[in-house]
């Protein structure tokens, strides 16, 4: 409690800090009162800010979830392909026209992560081999790359090409409250599906066997985790595009402060992410060049050296 | 609000991407002439690799002289010319064997077009003439006049290169009125800067570019907080990408509630995207579509 707790405390004095950084000093007595100043805050950093929030909120459980359930540390949507799935869901219902409303865009990038995370489910399954999984996931990712890529190919003009590889790329530039509310009400049932699967990945750390024999419905457990990884996953993507390493990160971040239990890690998780998002988004904004550098490509440049020393900690663990 | 002028450089990546796309898309030409290995004899079956070329050949080229024109403009969501005249030709993609199997004695092609192509087509001795990208009227004129040279048909240039003077003075006598300053601002906030032809466009149709006090230079991303704080007079947005294929009404840039608000005092254009693609011919419509955004500025300012 005392660490949620801090954290709230944090991704408040975040999310305040957050609204003075821009590329314009915009002082607090200007915040309100429906000058151009005030318009900057309410309708552009301030959504920004919550966007930020929710898509952090929602990677980070997704994270911890799926770190939780396939009992593997190294588990993250942005990097086992279920983003990538989600922005192809995205991008293929814009491109064939079936994406004139958010709402309907929101649909296919569920629908995206969805069937990525409901195969990554199938091919890997549980088994707790590290390498199938991995290898499952590097397919899947492969495969949604390769099929955006593929729509990108086929884009009629050079401006629908670079729509698509910008929107990619993930940034919270120009969000509006029109995202909040789109995001919010899918993300918050997602994490909500998720936190009701805490008991069900405590007693998976003991192994299939030993869950079954405490009561876990392993097929209700992997339905839930796909819904309410779909539905973080897909809101996140469609809202902010593509932002990766923050389920991977945060859990790990997280995990020495709470122990090991997957229950105690969720919410921690979905907080840090939201403060990791809010704070990266923070230095992208202060960043004093007129074309921001897009957050999912700040994310990556962070993430691979962090997924790297990852790596070589296990390697030593092994050895 | 003015930026330093070394800030534009990051989404020149962005900006650079695109060219790089567009490669079948936009017109090019950094001399008159381009580079030409054609002989002295007429070419009699040219195929143009690029959409641009296609939109001048349409102006200044014999039906007949045409044996292929690209792929691109053969879609009407990136062609910059009419479907009935790109229907009477057949299309040619980016590959040499789609160019070869057109006997042509001409290729025109832009100047981003694959190097392999380029040897490809030099390895067989097809003559081939590469054009680059435009900056500038100058620059577009000087090609109109090199690719008539070219293809035999000097008169034709000529009287292109006097329509588009004829637009241009046409804007220029129409702007008296007001100086708005402006920015042309599309999909995923692409934004022309002072080194490229719609900027040059843009200040002879009689407005101040707000590109200028921004630092961009080549093409740039903006968000949408840096261009409300520097208010232009006019936002010029278009359909460009993924929103105008999915046919879903207004460029979504455009939707932002803030962009709506009254507080805002911008007034918001349609510009269409296709104004963007090319230079020589499409010079014409642009100024043509610059004067009725200049016109409605005035009307709503009563000047």
């Amino acid at each position: 409690m005392k660490l949620n707790g801090g954290l709230v405390l944090l991704l408040a004095l975040a999310a305040l800090l957050s609204l003075f950084v821009g590329r314009h000093w915009i002082a607090p007595g200007h915040w309100v009162g429906g000058d151009l100043e005030s318009l900057i805050i309410t309708e552009l950093r301030l959504p920004r800010i919550c966007v930020g929030m929710l898509v952090g909120a929602a990677l980070g459980t997704a994270g911890a979830s799926m770190q939780g359930y396939l009992r593997n540390p190294l588990a993250d949507p942005g990097l086992f392909g279920i983003s990538a799935c989600a922005a192809l869901g995205a991008v293929g219902s814009l491109f064939f026209g079936l994406g004139a409303s958010p709402w309907v865009l929101s649909l296919f990038a569920l629908a995206g992560a969805g069937a990525g995370t409901a195969v990554l489910s199938l091919v890997a399954g549980r088994s707790g081999s590290t390498i199938i999984f991995t290898l499952a996931g590097v397919m899947l990712s492969s495969l949604a790359a390769a099929l955006t890529a593929l729509i990108i190919n086929l884009a009629p003009t050079p401006f629908a090409s670079t729509e698509i590889v910008t929107w990619l790329m993930g940034a919270l530039t120009d969000r509006s409250w029109d995202d909040v509310w789109l995001g919010l009400p899918l993300i918050a049932v997602g994490i909500a599906v998720l936190l009701t699967t805490r008991r069900s990945l405590d007693a998976l750390t003991l192994g299939d066997l030993a869950a079954r024999s405490m009561g876990v419905d392993m097929r209700r457990l992997q339905w839930r985790i796909v819904i309410g990884l779909a539905l973080c996953v897909g809101s996140a993507v469609a809202i902010a595009g593509v932002i990766g390493f923050v389920g991977l990160m945060v859990p790990h971040i997280m995990r020495p402060l709470v122990g090991h239990r997957p229950s105690a890690l969720l919410i921690p998780s979905a907080l840090g992410g939201a403060l990791l998002v809010v704070v990266a988004d923070m230095v992208v904004r202060s960043l004093p060049i007129v074309s921001e550098i897009r957050l999912g490509v700040v994310m990556s440049v962070l993430g691979a050296p962090f997924f790297l020393a990852l790596l070589l900690r296990m390697r030593r663990e092994m050895a | 609000m003015q930026q330093d002028a070394g800030r534009h450089g990051i989404g020149r990546g962005l900006a650079l991407t695109l060219l790089l796309l567009v490669t079948g898309c936009t017109a090019s030409g950094s001399d008159g002439g381009g580079r030409a290995d054609s002989g002295s004899a007429i070419p009699q079956r040219i195929v143009s690799m690029n959409p641009c070329v296609d939109a001048i050949l349409k102006e200044i080229a014999d039906p007949e002289q045409v044996a292929g024109i690209s792929s691109y403009s053969q879609d009407p969501f990136s062609s910059s010319v009419p479907m009935t005249w790109a229907a009477q030709f057949p299309a040619v993609g980016n590959e040499a064997e789609d160019v070869i199997v057109r006997k042509p004695d001409l290729v025109i092609a832009g100047s981003m077009v694959a190097p392999q192509t380029v040897s490809a087509l030099e390895r067989l001795n097809i003559p081939l003439l590469q054009l680059a990208v435009p900056a500038s009227v100058a620059e577009s004129k000087a090609q109109i006049a090199g690719l008539a040279t070219a293809i035999g048909q000097n008169r034709r240039g000529q009287a292109l290169n006097h329509a588009i003077d004829r637009a241009i003075m046409k804007s220029i006598a129409f702007s008296g009125r007001g100086k708005p300053s402006a920015l042309i601002w599309h999909d995923s906030g692409l934004v022309p800067g002072t080194h490229t032809l719609a900027n040059e466009l843009l200040e002879k149709a009689g407005f101040e570019s707000a590109s200028e006090a921004l630092g961009i230079a080549q093409w740039d991303m903006l968000s949408l907080e840096e261009l409300v704080w520097t208010q232009p007079d006019v936002v010029m947005t278009g359909q460009a990408g993924l929103a105008r294929v999915a046919g879903s009404g207004e460029a979504r840039m455009k939707q932002h509630p803030l962009l709506r608000h009254k507080g805002i005092p911008i007034m918001i254009a349609d510009f269409p995207s296709k104004l963007l693609h090319c230079g020589g011919p499409i010079i014409i419509p642009t100024m043509q579509r610059f004067t009725q955004i200049h016109a409605q500025w005035s009307r709503e300012h009563s000047l």
